[in-house]
């Protein structure tokens, strides 16, 4: 499903060189549960956000799909994301004028679809994640979890193939941090979707199928 | 889509209260002069009684009278053609004008040559010359007074308050008839009550009054007079005269528009082809212009009208242009710091497959919003200052009024604006990294 292939991220400024990653290489099978773990700057979330066509690497290969990506033009990157990919960040990112019905349809806004359908949609999303009475508040009227919730319902509501989530229960509590592991489990479980998890959890990191660990920007075993 | 980003367009801008302020009062005010602008335009240029025709007239307002001389120079030069010197020479001619003349055109010069020109529906000769002292009591009463033919009343629609038109035969007989507008009625009667039949004391003649006309609110000189007389009572030696310059000048309404050219190249031609009677000049050039080239070479003068037209056009657009430069800058900069707010909204959408063309657009779209707001605003304001000026008389005779095509300006200019002052900092913004703005929020 996605294959790393000697994937190296450099940071170059006039006088320094960081190497965030270092020949990464991984593979990632359709409907596993994959947690990405390792000391803060290792280069996790570099990793996501390469891997989530978010970020370019400096070196290697990425195929999602059996597609070349490197070979992309933005606008087919931007497709594509829309397409197969869903996003959970540590710190929500919700759009604070928007209602909740609304954040939740914003992937659905870049592909062909009628407002009812959008509508539609993101109420299923929203209930999914147990929020549906929640469909009109606004991001500032929710709880750290809750904000979440709406988060993988706005995640989920494209039906993507992969799920990419940066820490998602960073911000939260345990109880509410359980509630969303919960939510990402039954996702992966009931609808086969692929999720890479970057986590400081162990607790979290031993519930998915496999931990891959960083350190210094490279993999280690 | 338009109206989620329309919905998030007024959150946005119910959020940034301040922000708002600021945009919307530079953009308000910045479309308000420019509605004035377009509205005083409107009102020099465009198409109003009594010139509602002004599209379809050539006028003739200036003729130049030139002695042309052709000077010929001989030059000799020596040159060796097989080791033999020869002598070479080279002769060239050149026009020179010792003495030139311009001024509008005599009687005698439109009388003659210009009353059977083809395609022209109608014309007219008058002179905007004249200048009489009333006194009302023991008040002095300056008034402005124009010559006219009996075909002035048909090619220009005057309103008539009450009575009409003094007619051909009134002309030919001499009879001492005027016709006077509304502030001459108001002013020299001391009120608005009917005054068809009455007289009024033009220097030492009496002239009986047969018609009032509504005034005229523009700055048009050859309609827009105290008096109108017939032009049979201007001084004898201007109808007599056999010079070709003088104090009249013509208006000519083509049947068609597409006719003007063609009637403008008659008139040129006609005059070339007229002997003068005396050696001192020998050309007679006439220079038809229709009402746009004429006040476009007022800005801009150039021989050739037509350019002199386009030159006014670019100065008008440049000046046009610098002026709505700086609110736009001013606008751009405020919409890059209101956009780089929302940077966590740039990588989130960006994230979940916005391209850069669907953030341009929404971005657009959120700033034509706004400036459609400040346009509403604008639009009021201008409304209540072009009454301003026309209650307090800022412009003298010019009284500007609102009209739809002055709106559709408007809403040009207002689209215009948004668009502009929007697409520079969407650019900017659409092009940002992911990354980079997700990590900026």
């Amino acid at each position: 499903m996605i294959e790393l292939n000697n994937i190296s991220k450099v940071y170059r400024t006039k006088t320094i060189e960081t190497v965030a990653l270092n020949k990464i290489n991984l593979k990632i099978d359709k409907g596993e549960f994959l947690s990405i773990m390792g000391p803060s700057g290792c280069g996790k979330s570099t990793l996501l956000n390469i891997m989530g066509l978010l970020d370019e690497p400096s070196e290697g290969e990425i195929n999602i799909n059996q597609n070349a990506i490197q070979d992309y033009k933005s606008k087919a990157l931007a497709h594509f994301r829309n397409d197969k990919l869903g996003f959970i960040f540590q710190s929500f990112h919700l759009i604070n004028d928007l209602s909740v019905v609304d954040n939740v349809e914003l992937p659905l806004l870049y592909r062909k679809s009628t407002a009812s359908q959008r509508k539609k949609l993101a109420e299923e999303a929203l209930e999914s994640v147990g929020l549906k009475n929640r469909m009109r508040h606004f991001p500032s009227q929710l709880s750290g979890g809750q904000k979440q919730r709406v988060a993988i319902a706005r995640a989920i509501v494209g039906k993507p193939d992969i799920i990419l989530a940066d820490e998602p229960t960073g911000n939260l509590d345990s109880v509410m941090g359980n509630e969303v592991m919960e939510i990402l489990l039954q996702l992966n479980k009931e609808q086969d979707t692929t999720i890479v998890m970057v986590t400081h959890d162990k607790n979290m990191a031993e519930k998915t199928h496999r931990l891959v660990r960083l350190f210094d920007g490279s993999q280690v075993n | 889509m338009l109206i989620n980003y329309f919905k998030l367009a007024l959150k946005v801008l119910n959020r940034r209260k301040f922000f708002t302020f600021i945009s919307l009062f530079g953009i308000s005010l910045t479309l308000m002069i420019l509605m004035i602008i377009a509205a005083f335009l409107d009102n020099e240029l465009g198409a109003h009684a009594p010139v509602s025709n002004i599209h379809q007239l050539a006028f003739i307002k200036s003729v130049i009278k030139s002695k042309v001389q052709l000077d010929t120079t001989y030059t000799y030069d020596t040159t060796y053609v097989n080791q033999t010197m020869v002598l070479d020479s080279t002769v060239s001619t050149r026009e020179r004008r010792p003495s030139v003349s311009q001024s509008s055109a005599s009687f005698h010069l439109l009388d003659t040559y210009f009353r059977d020109l083809s395609h022209v529906e109608n014309y007219t000769f008058y002179a905007a010359i004249a200048t009489f002292d009333v006194f009302v009591g023991n008040k002095k009463l300056p008034l402005s007074g124009i010559y006219t033919d009996h075909q002035y009343w048909q090619v220009f629609d005057f309103t008539f308050l009450e009575g009409g038109p003094y007619l051909k035969a009134s002309i030919e007989n001499q009879e001492q008839v005027v016709v006077i507008s509304e502030e001459t009625r108001r002013s020299y009667f001391g009120s608005d009550e009917e005054v068809v039949g009455k007289n009024i004391k033009l220097e030492t003649k009496n002239y009986k009054i047969v018609g009032v006309v509504k005034n005229v609110n523009n700055s048009r000189s050859f309609v827009r007079s105290d008096v109108y007389l017939p032009y049979t009572h201007a001084r004898s030696v201007l109808l007599t005269d056999k010079d070709v310059l003088g104090s009249f000048e013509g208006a000519f309404l083509a049947e068609k528009k597409s006719h003007l050219e063609s009637i403008k190249s008659e008139i040129v031609s006609k005059a070339l082809r007229i002997q003068l009677p005396t050696n001192d000049y020998n050309l007679v050039e006439v220079e038809p212009n229709t009402y746009t080239e004429g006040y476009a070479q007022n800005i801009h003068y150039h021989e050739d009208a037509s350019k002199s037209e386009w030159y006014a056009l670019l100065t008008l657009g440049g000046l046009l242009g610098l002026f709505i430069l700086l609110p736009t800058l001013n606008l751009i900069n405020v919409n890059v710091t209101r956009i780089l707010e929302r940077s966590s909204e740039i990588g989130v959408r960006k994230s979940f497959g916005a391209t850069e063309g669907n953030l341009l657009f929404q971005f657009v779209f959120e700033n034509i919003i706004l400036t459609f707001l400040g346009g509403i605003l604008g639009f009021f304001l201008a409304y209540f200052m072009i009454d301003l000026i026309n209650d307090t008389n800022a412009l003298f005779e010019i009284k500007l009024s609102f009209k739809t095509s002055t709106f559709f300006y408007s809403f040009f200019i207002c689209l215009l604006f948004g668009i502009v002052s929007g697409l520079i900092p969407a650019w900017r913004m659409s092009k940002l990294n992911i990354v980079t703005a997700l990590k900026q929020s």
